[in-house]
C-alpha cells in the first residue's frame, strides 16, 4: 500500500516538474499563452508580471544543466557547494535578463511551429515572434533527461544566437584572469 | 700619368675629344626625358621596416577610410539650414559622378540614433538619416554635437565646419602587384622563370602606378574644380593624407622648373659681374649643361626616379660643377696675367694640373660625405647618395676634359687688368678679411670660440620631428585645408592601435557522456556573434578612455563608440552579451560595414582603435608619445587577455624619422674619420690634416646650432644637410691648403704665404662661395618648406666655410706654423 502512494506521488510529482515528449508542444503552446496574456495585461506591474511569470517556466528550465554547461570544463573542478552556490546565482541572472528582455514586448504575436528532432535525445521547438516589421525566431532546446522520460529546456536560441553558449563565452573569458569566487561575486 | 694623358691625348687631339664626347653624351641624352618624379608615400619609408608589414595587414583586416580624401564645408549659413543641406547634397551627388569616387558620407548619410532616442529594436529596422527622413533639426545638431562617433570629428565642437567624407575605390591591381614583387624580391635564390616573373612583375608595377598617378592626380584636379563652383556658398578645403603626396609632386615639379630658369639667369649674372667676359660665363654654364645632362641621362636609363628627398640633386650638382669650373678660371687667368707671353696650351696645361689634385680631393671629400646617406635605410636617400656622388664624379671628369679642350680651340685672350688695390685701400671682400687675419690679435679666436659656444648649446636643442602640416606654406591652399582637418575636425596624422586578443586553447573533446554537451556547444563558440563579451568591451572601453585622454590625440574612434552610444540607447544600462550578440545578427550589412568593420575583426580577434594626431601641435614630440602609450597600454591590458601594437601612417613615418637620424649620426663620425684620413694622404701631414678638419668643424656645428636655435627640426629633407654640409664645407679648405703649401714653399714666410694666397686662391673662393650662395639662395622661393630651409642652411654653410677658411684658418696656420722651416 505504501509502496503505490508513493509510486502514485512520484508519478505525480514527475508530472509536475517536467514533460515528456508528446506533451512538449501543447505544454509550451499554452504556457506561451499564458506568459503573453500576462504581459499585455495592462494592470499588472512589471514585478507583478514576473512573479507570475517565474513558475510558469521553472518547471521547464532545467537551470542546474544550464549553469553546468555555461562553466564548460571548470563545473567538474568545483565542490558541490559551490555548484549549488552558482546554479543559484545563475538562475537568477537568467530569470534577471530574461524579464528585462520581456519589457520589450508590446504586443507581438508568439506562434508556436514546429517540432525538429536532430538526435535521439535532443528536441527543438521553433516558435516565431510577429513584430510589425519582422518576425524572429526563437528555438527551444530540449533535452532528454537521463533514465527518465521527461524533457528539460537547456537552451534559448534567439534568432541565431544562443543564451547560454553568449554566458559560456563570458564566464571563459571572466575565468582567464580571475577566480571562480570574483565570478560568483560579479554575478 | 696625368701629365702624359694631358699632353699626348687632351691637348694634342682637343677637337676630336670634345667631339667624342659630347657625341656621346648627347647620343646617351634622349634619356634624359625618362627621368621621373616619385613622391609616394612608399617611398618614404624603410625599406624593410615589419611596420609597414603590419600596416598593410591592418588595412586588409579593417575596411577603414584608408582610400579617401576629406572636403572640410564651413557654410555661411547656419550647417543645418535648408540652404546648406541642398549645397552638401548637390556637391556630394556631382563628387559621386567621377570615376574613381566609390561614394560620399557627409552629416546627410551618417545614421543618426539619437534623434530622438528609440529602442534599439527599432533603429535596427529603421536607420534615419538627414536625408532618408524628416529629423528633428534641434535633436540632430545635439547628435551631432554629443555622439562620440561625430563629435570633434565629422563636425567641429562649434558646429561651423563639418566633413565630407570622399570615399575612393580600393587600388586592388596595385596591392596584388606589389605583393607579387615583394614576395619574389624576398627570395634569396630565384629560378630562372622567378627571375623573368619578377621582371615582368616590377614593369607592369610601374606601368600600373604610373597611370593610376595621373587618373589620381586628375581626381584631385576635378574635385578641386567641382568645388570651386560652391566657393561662394562655403568655404571648402579639399584635405586628407593622400592629398600631400600629390602636393609635393606638384611643388616639387614646379620648383624644378623654377630652379632651371632662375639659377642660370643668376649664374650668368654672377659671373659675367665677376670676369667680364663672354667666355667665362657660357663656358662654365656649358660644362654644367653637359654634365647635367650626362647625369640625367644615366639616371633615365637606370630608371631611378627623383623623389621629392633628391629633388634638390640637380641643384646641388650644379653647384659643385660651377665650383669646380671657377677654380679653374680663375687659376687660368692667375697664370694668364703672370705670364702673358707663354702659349696657350702652355697655360691650359699648368693650370690643369695644378688644380687636378685639389679639386680631386675636394670631390671625394664630397663623395665621401654623401656616402653617409647610402648607409641609411631609406631608399630615396640612398639613391640621393648614389646620385651625387655619381654625378659629381661625372662632373669632375667633363670639367677636366671639356675645359681644356675648348679653351684650346679658343683664341688667346689678353690678361685681363686685375683691379689692382692701393695698399690701404679694401677693394675687395678678400682683402678686407686678409687686413682682418693680418692686424687681429685675438678676436678671431674669441669668435671662434663664441661661436663654438653657439653651436654646441643650440645643438643640444635639436628637434627630430616630422610634421606634414609644416611642410607647406601658410597661405597655400593644402595648409589651410590641413589646419581645419587638424584643429576642427580630429587631427591629420593617422594612428592605430590594433588590440589583440589572446585565443582561447582549444580543449579536446572526450566522449564523456556529459560532455555531450561540452561538444555541441564548443562547436559554435566561435561564432562571430559571441564575440562581444563583457570581458572585451571592458577592455576595449578602458583603451578608448585612455586614448581620450591624451591631448596629443584628435579624435578617437572605436567599438567604444559604439557602446557609449547603445549605453543611452539601453536607458543607459550597458548593453551585455546577449544584446549586443543580438544586435550583431540582426544588423544590416550596410550598418556593419559602417560601424563594425573599420574597428572589428572577428576572425583574428582584433580591435581597432583609429585616432588622428593634431599634427600642428607645436610641442608634439612623436617618438616619445609613441613609446609612452605602447608602454602605458603594456600596462594597462593585462597580457593575458590582449596585446597591443601601434600602427598606421604616424608610426611609419616615425620609424622612417629615426632610423635616418641613428644612421646619420652614426656616420657622420665615420665620414669625418674619412675626410681626415684624406687629409692625411692630401697634404702628407698629420698636423695639417688636425688643422683642416679642426677648422671645418665650426662651419658644420654653427649649422647644427642654428637649426637647433631657431627650431629647425631635422626631418627628412633637413637631414641630408650634414653629409651635403661637410661634403662642400671641406673643400675651400683644401683648395685653400693646397695653395698655401705652395706659396709657402716659394716665400718661406707665413705672412707672405698669407697674402699671396688671398690675392690667389682667395679670390676663388669668394667667387665660388658667393656664386653657390646666390644659387641656393632661389630655393627660398620654393613652396616647400623644407626646401627653403633646404636652400637657407646650405647658404649659411658656405659663407660660413667661407668666413672659416679665408679668415680662421689663415690665422690658425700662422699661429701654429705647421710647416716644416
Amino acid at each position: 500500500m505504501l509502496k503505490r502512494t508513493i509510486l502514485i506521488v512520484l508519478l505525480l510529482c514527475s508530472s509536475l516538474f517536467a514533460v515528456e515528449e508528446g506533451n512538449i508542444k501543447s505544454e509550451m503552446e499554452s504556457k506561451i499563452a499564458t506568459i503573453t496574456q500576462i504581459l499585455q495585461n495592462k494592470s499588472l506591474s512589471l514585478e507583478s508580471k514576473k512573479e507570475q511569470i517565474a513558475p510558469t517556466v521553472d518547471n521547464l528550465f532545467d537551470y542546474k544543466t544550464m549553469a553546468k554547461i555555461s562553466l564548460g570544463r571548470v563545473w567538474k573542478k568545483l565542490s558541490s557547494s559551490q555548484q549549488e552556490q552558482f546554479t543559484k546565482k545563475f538562475e537568477q541572472k537568467l530569470k534577471n535578463s530574461y524579464f528585462e528582455k520581456l519589457e520589450l514586448y508590446t504586443d507581438q504575436k508568439v506562434v508556436v511551429k514546429e517540432l525538429e528532432k536532430p538526435k535521439a535525445n535532443r528536441i527543438y521547438l521553433h516558435s516565431e515572434i510577429i513584430g510589425t516589421e519582422e518576425s524572429y525566431e526563437v528555438i527551444y532546446k530540449f533535452y532528454k533527461v537521463k533514465n527518465s522520460n521527461d524533457w528539460k529546456i537547456y537552451d534559448v536560441d534567439i534568432t541565431g544566437v544562443s543564451i547560454i553558449q553568449t554566458y559560456r563565452k563570458q564566464f571563459s573569458e571572466f575565468l582567464k584572469t580571475k577566480s571562480f569566487d570574483e565570478l560568483l561575486a560579479s554575478l | 700619368m696625368l701629365k702624359r694623358i694631358y699632353k699626348n691625348l687632351i691637348l694634342k687631339y682637343p677637337a676630336s675629344i670634345l667631339s667624342l664626347l659630347l657625341i656621346v653624351i648627347f647620343s646617351f641624352g634622349y634619356y634624359a626625358t625618362k627621368l621621373e618624379i616619385d613622391a609616394s608615400a612608399e617611398t618614404l619609408l624603410l625599406d624593410n621596416d615589419p611596420a609597414l608589414k603590419f600596416s598593410r595587414e591592418v588595412s586588409k583586416h579593417f575596411t577603414n577610410g584608408g582610400n579617401r580624401l576629406v572636403v572640410t564645408y564651413t557654410p555661411k549659413e547656419d550647417m543645418l539650414s535648408d540652404k546648406s543641406l541642398e549645397t552638401i547634397k548637390n556637391l556630394s551627388d556631382e563628387l559621386k559622378k567621377l570615376p574613381l569616387v566609390k561614394s560620399v558620407d557627409s552629416i546627410l548619410t551618417v545614421p543618426l540614433l539619437l534623434s530622438p532616442p528609440q529602442e534599439i529594436s527599432e533603429i535596427i529596422d529603421n536607420v534615419k538619416t538627414l536625408s532618408n527622413s524628416k529629423v528633428d533639426k534641434t535633436l540632430a545638431k545635439q547628435e551631432f554635437l554629443h555622439n562620440p562617433l561625430y563629435r570633434g570629428n565629422l563636425v567641429s565642437e562649434d558646429f561651423t565646419t563639418s566633413a565630407i567624407l570622399v570615399n575612393l575605390y580600393k587600388d586592388e591591381k596595385y596591392l596584388k602587384l606589389l605583393n607579387q614583387r615583394n614576395e619574389l624580391l624576398a627570395k634569396q635564390k630565384r629560378t630562372n622563370e622567378e627571375e623573368a616573373k619578377l621582371k615582368e612583375t616590377i614593369k607592369a608595377f610601374k606601368a600600373h602606378r604610373d597611370k593610376q598617378r595621373i587618373l589620381q592626380h586628375q581626381n584631385i584636379v576635378n574635385i578641386r574644380a567641382i568645388l570651386a563652383k560652391y566657393q561662394t556658398k562655403a568655404s571648402l578645403f579639399l584635405g586628407g593624407v593622400n592629398m600631400i603626396a600629390d602636393d609635393i609632386v606638384g611643388y616639387v615639379k614646379s620648383d624644378l622648373v623654377i630652379y632651371g630658369s632662375t639659377l642660370v639667369l643668376i649664374f650668368i649674372v654672377v659671373l659675367w659681374f665677376v670676369f667680364r667676359e663672354v667666355r667665362w660665363v657660357v663656358l662654365p654654364l656649358l660644362i654644367s649643361a653637359i654634365s647635367i645632362l650626362a647625369i640625367t641621362s644615366t639616371l633615365g636609363f637606370f630608371g631611378w626616379e627623383i623623389t621629392v628627398i633628391s629633388s634638390n640633386f640637380i641643384a646641388l650638382q650644379l653647384i659643385i660643377t660651377l665650383s669646380i669650373v671657377l677654380h679653374l678660371i680663375v687659376h687660368y687667368n692667375e697664370m694668364l696675367a703672370k705670364y702673358p707671353k707663354a702659349p696657350n696650351r702652355k697655360l691650359i696645361y699648368i693650370t690643369v694640373l695644378r688644380k687636378a689634385t685639389p679639386t680631386f680631393f675636394a670631390i671625394i671629400t664630397t663623395i665621401a660625405g654623401f656616402s653617409s646617406l647610402i648607409v641609411s635605410n631609406i631608399k630615396p636617400i640612398i639613391n640621393l647618395g648614389w646620385m651625387m656622388s655619381a654625378g659629381i664624379a661625372i662632373s669632375l671628369i667633363i670639367s677636366f676634359i671639356v675645359f681644356p679642350t675648348l679653351l684650346l680651340l679658343l683664341p688667346k685672350r689678353k690678361a685681363r687688368e686685375i683691379r689692382s688695390c692701393d695698399s690701404g685701400r679694401i677693394c675687395s671682400f678678400t682683402q678686407y678679411c686678409l687686413k682682418i687675419v693680418l692686424r687681429d690679435k685675438v678676436a678671431i679666436f674669441a669668435t671662434t670660440f663664441a661661436i663654438l659656444i653657439f653651436s654646441l648649446t643650440g645643438a643640444s636643442k635639436l628637434i627630430v620631428e616630422n610634421s606634414f602640416i609644416n611642410y607647406f606654406k601658410k597661405d597655400t591652399e593644402i595648409y589651410k585645408g590641413m589646419r581645419v582637418i587638424d584643429k576642427e575636425l580630429g587631427g591629420t596624422t593617422p594612428l592605430d592601435i590594433i588590440l589583440t586578443f589572446k585565443d582561447t586553447p582549444k580543449e579536446s573533446s572526450t566522449s564523456d557522456d556529459e560532455d555531450e554537451f561540452e561538444d555541441e556547444f564548443s562547436q559554435n563558440e566561435n561564432d562571430a556573434q559571441y564575440w562581444f563579451t563583457k570581458e572585451k568591451m571592458d577592455t576595449i572601453l578602458k583603451v578608448h578612455d585612455y586614448l581620450e585622454s591624451l591631448d596629443e590625440i584628435g579624435t578617437v574612434q572605436s567599438l567604444a563608440s559604439i557602446l557609449k552610444i547603445g549605453k543611452e540607447l539601453n536607458h543607459n544600462r550597458e548593453l551585455d552579451g546577449l544584446a549586443l550578440g543580438l544586435l550583431y545578427t540582426n544588423l544590416p550589412q550596410k550598418y556593419k560595414n559602417l560601424i563594425l568593420s573599420p574597428y572589428v575583426n572577428i576572425e583574428n580577434n582584433q580591435a581597432r582603435f583609429a585616432t588622428r594626431i593634431v599634427d600642428s601641435n607645436p610641442t608634439l614630440r612623436r617618438d616619445i608619445l609613441l613609446k609612452k602609450i605602447q608602454s602605458d597600454l603594456d600596462r594597462l591590458i593585462n597580457p593575458k587577455v590582449a596585446t597591443t601594437k601601434l600602427s598606421n601612417l604616424m608610426v611609419l613615418y616615425n620609424n622612417m624619422l629615426q632610423s635616418l637620424f641613428d644612421s646619420q649620426i652614426k656616420t657622420l663620425g665615420f665620414v669625418l674619420v674619412a675626410i681626415f684620413i684624406m687629409f692625411i694622404f692630401l697634404f702628407r701631414s698629420l698636423y695639417l690634416a688636425v688643422i683642416a678638419i679642426g677648422v671645418n668643424i665650426v662651419p658644420i656645428s654653427l649649422i647644427f646650432g642654428f637649426m637647433g636655435w631657431f627650431g629647425i627640426p631635422l626631418d627628412i629633407m633637413t637631414i641630408t644637410i650634414a653629409a651635403i654640409a661637410i661634403g662642400i664645407g671641406v673643400d675651400d679648405t683644401i683648395h685653400y691648403i693646397h695653395r698655401f703649401e705652395h706659396e709657402y714653399e716659394k716665400r718661406k714666410d707665413y705672412v707672405e704665404a698669407v697674402k699671396a694666397s688671398a690675392n690667389s686662391i682667395g679670390h676663388a673662393m669668394e667667387y665660388t662661395s658667393v656664386t653657390i650662395m646666390l644659387g641656393f639662395s632661389i630655393l627660398v622661393l620654393s613652396n616647400l618648406i623644407p626646401t627653403i630651409y633646404f636652400g637657407l642652411l646650405t647658404m649659411l654653410v658656405m659663407g660660413a666655410a667661407l668666413l672659416a677658411n679665408i679668415i680662421l684658418l689663415p690665422k690658425v696656420l700662422m699661429v701654429f706654423k705647421p710647416f716644416k722651416k
